[in-house]
Formats: structure tokens, C-alpha cells, sequence
């Protein structure tokens, strides 16, 4: 099975880097309102030094075990995913089950150059299947490739 | 009603304004009385003055809308369409192409019940609501809908094929009372005593009666020993309040099954199912076979232990949380079940399965106890470590796990895959290969150490915690029966030719 495509970790990165910046803020504002209080009951910069603790932690290892667990492989009648770090889950779509696919992208993954292919079926758990972290011409020549198989099926 | 695309527009029946009318009674009462209530005898004036304030608002505002709303709407029946006109600020004009229609529910309330009348919902493939609501027709024009329905054939098919369509279905189940008495039996419901209460508390505030009052009439002498004497009983009366909520629970749960389910019958219509019931709202509805994803047989442990069970299906674009629209069989015997269910979708029940690994009571005995410890724990903190003694009922805890691991069970036959699971409240899924939508094979952190996994299948309209999964498979059986039921998949589909892919994708003229 592949992985996905590394610059993916740098997206992950961002995205989790925009979260935690926004929460080192509260943080760091709910920390110095304290300043004034004689008696506090958490002591200075225990709020803001757990959070910078936990956001460097997410920083560097969250990417790379993500990373490290996601596998795709698109197979001759199916699309194949294995990922997570604590729950691994490994997901088989039938191609035949599709109802359409669509491939999408946002801001950070433009820039990365990367897209995703989100497939969707028409079951309750795996309604929509997300691929992430795909070179957008990968994204491409995958859709059309299920594209292709499901118009063969119909036929 | 042919291909006639002049035919006429209809209203409603007429008396759909009186009926509306009345509905908007209780709303204008829990307007109009808390306000009144609220105000002391001596403010007569004010009191008079906001009745009458608030009657002219409703005059002027609530009974032109009524009749505006009414005047506004209209429906027209072609022979390709439904065409439903409505909407007094915006208009509004949707056309249902006949075709679409995947089932007419025809529902009458006690009311329009009375004075002749039907509700009537449209329901198509696209959506999960009602596409078209007519509220009220004639029962007879509602019924002449739901026939034209029925007898709109598949497309492809002839209008003289058409009317070869048997008009008197088949007769799959019928309930009589002593059974349907027997369902509400085994109904325990806290919901209608939450209302009832909540009810109580209502009027209580309005009539503005408090405790001291009871105390008065009681008169105070004999309350003090009524006082004294529950004291002495504390234990008792808390122990028969709790009996009698449970006792009224139970009631109010079976005169709810009872009014719901009587005169239950289900019958099949060609590739329909016709599902009609009720003591005093009717309802009717017919469910297209093909929606139908996965049948469900479902028990309690008290159920069980009588030889009672209940059929659900899963249908596809049904609201996958109410349990009424999914109801087959409100209470059955084995053998019923059998008999009826196959009627539905062809299958055999196993009357064995194949177990988990044995690891799972393990697994099952931990999450209990760390479970109850969660709630022990706390409670010590408060009460003093004396309440660790409960700890002694660690092994039946042991035991409910052991008792998990023999009710679980799997077994993929004929092509169709079935589940069992549970202990207190046991489900056996039934699903058909044909219907496998995706498979997933999921194993948490303590499943991998122990080399188990939890294998699972979707299929559309399932619910989100109940599902049918297998879980703690050995992971080399979680791949091999993976692979089993997709093979099943690809045959079950190729065999059926018509079962494949449209058959999943609501077949919607625009795709």
C-alpha cells in the first residue's frame, strides 16, 4: 500500500499550529488576568507552560505518527484505507458502491500543492470516505480512474 | 386519472379550516391563561382587558393566515405528477414526478378521523421527510392517491401489466388485541410520566396551589402526624414511590403500545410492504422491498425469557433514530418470525453461530469494572469507604461478560451475513450481501495487543451505535471473514443483476 504524499506532515502541521496558537492565546490571556490576584489557586504560567507543552508535543509528534499510519492502495474493484494511531481502522469501499467522488482542496493544501479525494457511498458510517494528503494530479488520476470503473460497472 | 394534464386543481377538504381551528386552541390557551393567572382578583379590569386584547390578535391575525393558508394551497394529480401549490408570503410550486414516489403515508389523527378526513405524506427517494404533505383530504381522495400510486408501474411496464397488479395484498401478520396487549406489556416507559409530571407542575402554577394549602385542608393536627408517621415509614414510602412510577411507567407504556399498535397488520403488495395500525390515529404506510436494507430481530431479556420477539427493518432514507417507522412486528414467536420474515427478504436464522475469541470476556469483564468503579469511586469519596463492600459484586460482573461472549455471535450463509449481540436487549441483524456497502476492520490500542480486531459492515440507514459489527475476531479471522463477505458482494451482485449498483442509488429521473 502508499503513503501519501510527506509535504502532507506540513499541512497537518499548519492546521494544528493555527489550533494551538488560538488556544496559547486564551491561555495566556486567562494566565494574566490572574496577575493582579494575590491568591491564586494555579500558580503563574501553569495554564500557558501546559498548553506550550501540549501544542510543541502535537507539533512535532502528532504529524509524523499520523503520517506514518495512513496507507492507501487503489485496487482493481476496490479503495483500500488503513489509518490512525490508537484505532487503527482499515476500510474497504467496494468501487461498485460509489455515488460520486469529488476532489477538494483549501488554502494551505493549494500551497502545498496537494488535494484529497472524498468518495462517497451510500452507507451510514462510511458515507463519505476522506483520502487526504494526495499530489493533486494523483487526486485527479485517481478520481478518474473510479470514475472510469464506475461507468464500466453501469454499462 | 390518466395522462390528462388538465385535471383539475383541488383544495383541501373544507374542513381543514375548522381542524386547523382547534389545533391552534391550546397554543392561544397557553397564552391567554398563564397571563390571566398570574394577575390578583383585584385586578378584574387588566385581567378583562388582556383576554379581550389578546382574542382580537388572534381574530386578526391567526384566522386570516388560517384562511389564507388554505385558500393558497392547492394540489393537482396528472397522470406523471403531483403538483401541490402553497405559501402565503412566498409561493411555492412543487411538482413531484409520479415515479418518484416511493411511498404514500396516509395518517389519520383522532380527530380528522372523525369528520372523515386523511393527512396524506408523499415521501420520494431524494429526501428523508415527507416531500408533499396534504393536510387534510378525504379519506377517500387519499386513498385514491395512494392506489394511483400503487399501481404506477415500474417504468418499462405496460399500463395494461399495470393493472394485473393485485389490488388485495397478501396478509403477512395481523395482531390480535390479546397480543398487542402483550407488546405493551413488555413496553416500560419513564417518557409519559416525565410529561405527566411536568404536566402536574403546570397546573399546579397556574391554579397557584401551594403546599400550605394542602396542609390547611388537611387540617394541621392530623398533618403533624401524618408527618411523624412518614418518618417513621421513610424507607417504605421511598420504596413504594418508587414502585408506584414504576407501576404507572408500565401502564402508561402499554396503554401507549395499545392505542399505537391495534388492530396492527402487515401485508405485502407485489414488491410492497403495507404497514396499518392504530386505535385512534390510523396510519397506514407502504414501504418498497427494495428500501428494505437489513431486517433486525430484536429482544429483551424478559422478552426472551417468554419466547417473545420483535422484527425492525432498516430502510434506507428512514429516520434512523424511530423505532416506529422501522416497526415490522411489534411481538411475534420464533416460528412467526420464520415465517414472516422471509416474506420480506429470503433468510434462514441460524440456530448457531460462530463465536469470538474468547479474549473478548476479558476485555468485556475490565471496561465493566472499570466502569463501575468510576461510579463507586466518587460515591466513597462522599459516603465513606464503607460503600467498597460493593465491590463483592465484581464476579457477577465476571459473569454478564461471560454472558456477552455466548450471545455474541456471527455467521455468513446464503449470502447473507447475521449478527447477534447483547445481552439485556439483544439485536440478531440480518443483513443481505447485496446491501454491503463498505467493510471495516478496527482495532484499538488494547484490541491490537491482544491481537484482536472488530470487524464491520455498513449498510445504508444504519444506526450510529447500534450497528451490526463482530466484535474481537482473532486477527487473522477478522482478514478471512472480510474477504468472505466481499466475495459475497461480488457474487450476490453479479447474480442479481438488477441488485447492483442503481439498485442502491435511489433511481431519481435527473441522475
Amino acid at each position: 500500500m502508499q503513503p501519501l504524499a510527506p509535504c502532507i506532515k506540513q499541512v497537518w502541521r499548519l492546521k494544528i499550529g493555527l489550533f494551538w496558537g488560538v488556544m496559547l492565546l486564551i491561555a495566556a490571556i486567562t494566565d494574566s488576568a490572574g496577575l493582579a490576584k494575590a491568591d491564586r489557586a494555579i500558580p503563574l504560567g501553569v495554564i500557558t507552560g501546559s498548553a506550550l507543552l501540549m501544542s510543541i508535543l502535537h507539533f512535532v509528534v502528532l504529524p509524523n505518527l499520523r503520517y506514518r499510519f495512513w496507507r492507501y492502495e487503489l485496487r482493481t474493484e476496490e479503495l483500500a484505507l488503513t489509518r490512525g494511531i490508537w484505532t487503527r481502522v482499515h476500510t474497504i469501499v467496494p468501487l461498485r458502491r460509489i455515488q460520486h467522488l469529488d476532489v477538494s482542496q483549501d488554502v494551505i493544501e493549494r500551497h502545498f500543492g496537494l488535494g484529497r479525494l472524498i468518495v462517497h457511498t451510500a452507507g451510514s458510517q462510511s458515507s463519505d470516505v476522506v483520502l487526504p494528503g494526495l499530489h493533486f494530479d494523483e487526486a485527479e488520476r485517481l478520481r478518474s480512474e473510479v470514475k472510469h470503473f464506475i461507468n464500466e460497472y453501469a454499462v | 386519472m390518466n395522462t390528462q394534464s388538465d385535471a383539475p386543481r383541488e383544495r383541501l377538504h373544507p374542513l381543514t379550516l375548522m381542524l386547523r381551528l382547534i389545533k391552534t386552541v391550546p397554543a392561544l390557551a397557553m397564552a391567554i391563561i398563564p397571563a390571566i393567572a398570574w394577575m390578583s382578583e383585584s385586578q378584574q379590569r387588566l385581567q378583562t382587558f388582556v383576554l379581550f386584547g389578546c382574542m382580537a390578535l388572534y381574530g386578526a391575525v391567526a384566522l386570516p393566515l388560517i384562511l389564507a393558508h388554505y385558500l393558497r394551497f392547492s394540489y393537482r394529480i396528472t397522470g406523471k405528477e403531483i403538483i401541490i401549490r402553497s405559501g402565503v408570503f412566498r409561493r411555492r410550486k412543487r411538482s413531484i414526478p409520479i415515479e418518484r414516489v416511493q411511498n404514500v403515508e396516509i395518517q389519520r389523527t383522532l380527530l380528522p378521523r372523525l369528520a372523515g378526513l386523511a393527512s396524506v405524506k408523499i415521501m420520494t427517494a431524494g429526501s428523508n421527510e415527507a416531500e408533499g404533505v396534504l393536510e387534510y383530504t378525504s379519506h377517500q381522495a387519499a386513498l385514491n392517491i395512494r392506489d394511483m400510486v400503487r399501481r404506477r408501474d415500474e417504468p418499462g411496464r405496460s399500463t395494461a401489466a399495470a393493472e394485473a397488479v393485485p389490488s388485495e395484498p397478501d396478509l403477512l401478520a395481523a395482531m390480535p388485541l390479546e397480543r398487542v396487549f402483550l407488546a405493551g406489556t413488555f413496553r416500560f416507559s419513564l417518557v409519559y410520566i416525565a410529561i405527566i409530571f411536568s404536566g402536574l407542575a403546570y397546573v399546579q402554577q397556574l391554579s397557584g396551589f401551594t403546599e400550605q394549602d394542602l396542609l390547611d385542608w388537611i387540617g394541621s393536627e392530623q398533618a403533624e402526624t401524618i408527618a411523624s408517621e412518614a418518618r417513621r415509614l421513610g424507607w417504605i414510602i421511598a420504596l413504594a414511590t418508587i414502585l408506584i412510577t414504576c407501576l404507572l411507567a408500565w401502564f402508561t407504556g402499554l396503554i401507549e403500545t395499545v392505542t399505537r399498535y391495534y388492530n396492527f397488520r402487515l401485508r405485502r403488495l407485489g414488491d410492497k410492504l403495507v404497514r396499518s395500525h392504530g386505535l385512534l390515529t390510523l396510519q397506514e404506510a407502504t414501504i418498497p422491498l427494495k428500501r428494505i436494507q437489513a431486517l433486525v430481530v430484536y429482544s429483551n431479556f424478559l422478552m426472551r425469557f417468554f419466547g417473545w420477539f420483535r422484527l425492525e427493518l432498516q430502510i434506507i432514507g428512514h429516520d434512523v433514530s424511530g423505532r416506529r417507522s422501522r416497526m415490522a412486528l411489534p411481538l411475534a414467536r420464533w416460528h412467526e418470525l420464520a415465517v414472516v420474515g422471509p416474506h420480506i427478504r429470503p433468510f434462514v436464522l441460524p440456530g448457531t453461530y460462530e463465536r469470538v475469541s474468547k479474549l473478548t470476556i476479558r476485555r468485556t469483564f475490565i471496561r465493566y469494572a472499570a466502569v463501575f468503579s468510576l461510579i463507586v469511586v466518587p460515591v466513597a469519596f462522599f459516603f465513606g469507604s464503607w460503600i467498597f463492600w460493593v465491590f463483592l459484586v465484581l464476579p457477577l460482573l465476571g459473569y454478564l461478560a461471560k454472558l456477552q461472549y455466548r450471545n455474541h455471535g456471527y455467521r455468513f450463509s446464503d449470502n447473507t451475513l447475521y449478527i447477534r449481540r447483547g445481552v439485556f436487549r439483544q439485536h440478531i441483524w440480518v443483513v443481505p450481501a447485496e446491501r454491503f456497502q463498505a467493510f471495516m476492520i478496527r482495532g484499538t490500542f488494547f484490541q491490537r495487543r491482544l491481537g484482536l480486531r472488530t470487524v464491520s459492515v455498513d449498510t445504508a440507514g444504519a444506526g450510529y451505535l447500534r450497528y451490526p459489527r463482530i466484535v474481537d475476531l482473532p486477527e487473522a479471522t477478522a482478514h478471512a471473514v472480510t474477504s468472505r463477505l466481499y466475495a459475497g458482494l461480488g457474487s450476490s451482485v453479479a447474480a442479481q443483476p438488477g441488485q447492483g449498483l442503481p439498485a442502491q442509488v435511489p433511481a431519481s429521473p435527473t441522475q
